[in-house]
């Protein structure tokens, strides 16, 4: 399936700042699912310094921008091609899997985290389905609420309160896969909804590794398995390294960030 | 337990390579030798070279006691390090590359995949990377003691950003000044080509192919404890001494300010830990970095000195394979020994070192500068069933090594001469296709009779160390 995609970003300071770096993560990240026909990133306010791969296969931007800047705008766009995988997918990376087992800040379990996990430890069906089983359950007892934490918030607190946003649901899903010993990662990017052309936000969902098939692609906050609209920016040990937008502003405030996403099939 | 005393052999008879210098200080006008020690002192002041001791109370700074009586080694016995620090750091690099590439060496089961798991040391960012040179230490100090004459055992490894370099060079230049007649009188090596030699590794490991490429330190800033160091090294390379907020990214580059406007840096000698490098990649708080930097590293615009994550390969758990990492990538034995070393994340090792204890010297995995460690046969009972508490908690953050039977050289008392233990720390630098070990190094000498500890921040002193031209 081809898709035209179009992400424009603007911030705006209040204080001036006297300097600001960001290291942005705007381009689709190729692998056998998705491939780039074409792709751009406009910058206007800031100039790009550096592109290169990072080590999770990310296209990395790194962008900076002047004394007394009082706008950034990034717009990133162009066409892809979303094969169908079934939601699984492979790639070329010398990153050891069990890497992706090491608990990460934002993906810590925690007691709680730990007990719901209690349930799956004696399974003994195929690995899928355990992937399939622990999503599902998550999935009935996450609430998906706006609002109710911050990108700050780690796994197991978002656990707590019972309730969160796709990052939420995506950290405490990785963390609950690496406790039963599989690799897991963070996605960002972007999910296709078809009633509409303009999108809401930027998504998040994870990838959990079964052995002789690959990374497969797990929604929880939509419960099901990914699929060709879903589109992936990045992927990271957890939303820390794959954040399609990571910045430092010195000595100003950020007083709005306004996100507008369009994709057209 | 008896020890190797360097100067003197059991039968009291001098050891030839101080027989020149012995002759010197027995002749009548050496009589006064122990008043110059106030002079030498104030050649340090003079020159700043202090040290913070930090402890939990306060910072203060000191000065390291430097003890006038040489330490000297013949060509021979240097050969026999030389050869042993060359080869050890050529197969750290190698380690380093594998571990961030393909990691043959765990595949091969030779490492434990969990020493590298669960060490913070280990950075996901530098995973298929290759720096500039292809050099991940470019400045190695490596620890030895000498147990018996021709014995030498690592103690430790430094790789990340190992230091007290010049207090090997400010050593030799106060005695230069006090005794020059002694340098005519014996043939010892030069350390003072270090920083040019310093210089030159660094600028070959620019990722230009000029020859003009600038070179910069990086310092925390001056309340750090080696920032005398700091500023003494860039002095005598004649390059800058830049902190966080000098330096910015232009044209996808990094540079400092300068008089006259930005001045792109090619190689950075980086004295900031890893966490704080980077607040774009690694600690987000940190002041002491340049955000952005990783960036333009891994785009391959400059050169880190040392590269981020070298720490994985000077762990005091990986220290313990470093035998099996030198065979692994040259074929070759380890020409330098290793210090028997009890891993206490393995049960087998733990109870070992519980039950025994009051013989061995139990450190942190992590730890350096004497801090936080145990030497069994000094500690009471108290202690030791202190530190076992400790131990249990935590096991996998100790290490427990035999205490060591370390060689003495005599210290320079009212009374005379008595000795004292001491160890070593040889200087490498790594360029492209060979390492330079600098003929000398940092003599550490345990100031308190007895005392096994040799750290500075434990009340150690230094000694100037003579490599002889003869054999």
């Amino acid at each position: 399936m081809k898709m035209s995609l179009q992400n424009i970003v603007e911030f705006q300071f209040t204080a001036n700042p006297t300097y600001g770096i960001q290291r942005l993560r705007m381009t689709p990240k190729e692998s056998e699912r998705q491939k780039i026909l074409s792709w751009e990133i406009i910058l206007k306010g800031a100039k790009k310094e550096i592109e290169y791969v990072d080590h999770h296969g990310n296209v990395c931007v790194l962008l900076t921008f002047e004394k007394d800047t009082k706008s950034v705008s990034v717009l990133a766009q162009g066409d892809i091609e979303i094969n169908k995988t079934n939601g699984v997918t492979n790639e070329e990376s010398l990153i050891p899997k069990w890497l992706f087992k090491r608990h990460t800040e934002l993906a810590k379990p925690g007691a709680a985290i730990k007990k719901f996990c209690r349930d799956f430890t004696g399974f003994t069906g195929p690995d899928l389905d355990l992937v399939y089983k622990v999503a599902n359950k998550l999935q009935q007892t996450l609430k998906y609420e706006i609002g109710s934490t911050k990108v700050e918030t780690a796994a197991e607190e978002a656990f707590l309160l019972k309730k969160g946003v796709c990052q939420d649901f995506a950290h405490i899903y990785i963390s609950c896969m690496r406790l039963l010993n599989f690799p897991a990662r963070y996605v960002s990017g972007y999910l296709k909804l078809n009633d509409r052309k303009e999108q809401e936000a930027t998504h998040a969902w994870c990838e959990v590794y079964v052995n002789n098939l690959g990374w497969v692609g797990i929604d929880v906050s939509n419960n099901i398995i990914v699929d060709e609209n879903y589109v992936v920016l990045a992927t990271g040990f957890d939303y820390k390294d794959a954040k399609p937008i990571h910045g430092l502003q010195f000595e100003s405030e950020n007083s709005g960030i306004k996100t507008a996403i369009s994709i057209q099939q | 337990m008896s020890f190797y005393n360097e100067m003197f052999g059991d039968d009291g008879n001098a050891r030839l390579c101080y027989f020149k210098y012995l002759e010197w200080l027995n002749a009548p006008e050496q009589k006064n030798l122990i008043k110059r020690r106030e002079e030498a002192e104030n050649v340090f002041r003079r020159t700043g070279i202090t040290f913070n001791v930090y402890s939990e109370k306060e910072e203060t700074e000191k000065l390291i006691p430097f003890d006038l009586i040489p330490r000297i080694l013949t060509g021979d016995e240097w050969k026999i390090i030389q050869r042993g620090v060359e080869q050890r750091v050529k197969a750290i690099n190698s380690f380093l590359w594998d571990i961030y590439h393909h990691q043959e060496i765990i595949k091969a089961g030779i490492i434990p995949r969990n020493l590298i798991e669960q060490n913070e040391a280990f950075l996901p960012e530098m995973i298929g990377f290759t720096p500039p040179s292809g050099i991940y230490t470019h400045i190695a100090g490596i620890d030895l003691v000498r147990t018996s004459e021709k014995e030498f055992f690592v103690l430790e490894d430094n790789v990340r950003t190992p230091s007290g370099v010049s207090y090997m060079i400010e050593n030799r230049e106060t005695m230069y000044n006090m005794f020059p007649e002694l340098f005519s009188k014996i043939k010892v090596r030069s350390v003072t080509e270090y920083p040019a030699k310093l210089l030159k590794a660094l600028k070959a490991s620019s990722p230009q192919l000029v020859n003009d490429s600038t070179v910069a330190v990086l310092t925390p800033g001056m309340y750090n404890s080696a920032y005398f160091e700091h500023s003494f090294l860039a002095d005598q390379m004649g390059v800058e001494l830049v902190e966080s907020q000098d330096l910015q990214i232009i044209d996808g580059r990094v540079a400092m300010r300068t008089t006259q406007g930005f001045k792109i840096i090619d190689v950075l000698y980086r004295r900031v830990d890893d966490m704080f490098l980077d607040p774009l990649s690694f600690n987000e708080n940190s002041a002491l970095g340049v955000p952005g930097i990783m960036d333009v590293y891994k785009s391959g615009s400059i050169t880190i000195a040392n590269a981020p994550g070298t720490g994985i390969a000077d762990d005091k758990a990986i220290y313990s394979y470093i035998p099996e990492i030198i065979s692994f990538y040259t074929g070759q034995k380890a020409l330098l020994k290793n210090v028997e070393t009890w891993l206490c994340g393995n049960k087998e090792h733990l109870q070992y070192v519980l039950e025994n204890m009051s013989s061995l010297v139990v450190k942190e995995v992590h730890g350096s500068g004497g801090y936080g460690m145990l030497i069994g046969p000094a500690a009471s009972k108290q202690e030791l069933s202190a530190f076992k508490r400790k131990l249990v908690r935590n096991p996998a953050n100790y290490i427990a090594q035999p205490t060591l039977s370390l060689s003495t050289v005599p210290v320079l008392k009212k009374s005379g001469l008595a000795p004292r233990h001491v160890d070593l720390r040889p200087f490498a630098l790594v360029s492209r296709d060979n390492v330079f070990v600098t003929a000398g190094g940092l003599t550490r000498v345990a100031l308190k009779k007895g005392s096994l500890v040799v750290n500075s921040s434990q009340g150690g002193g230094t000694k100037d160390t003579w490599i002889l031209e003869t054999n």
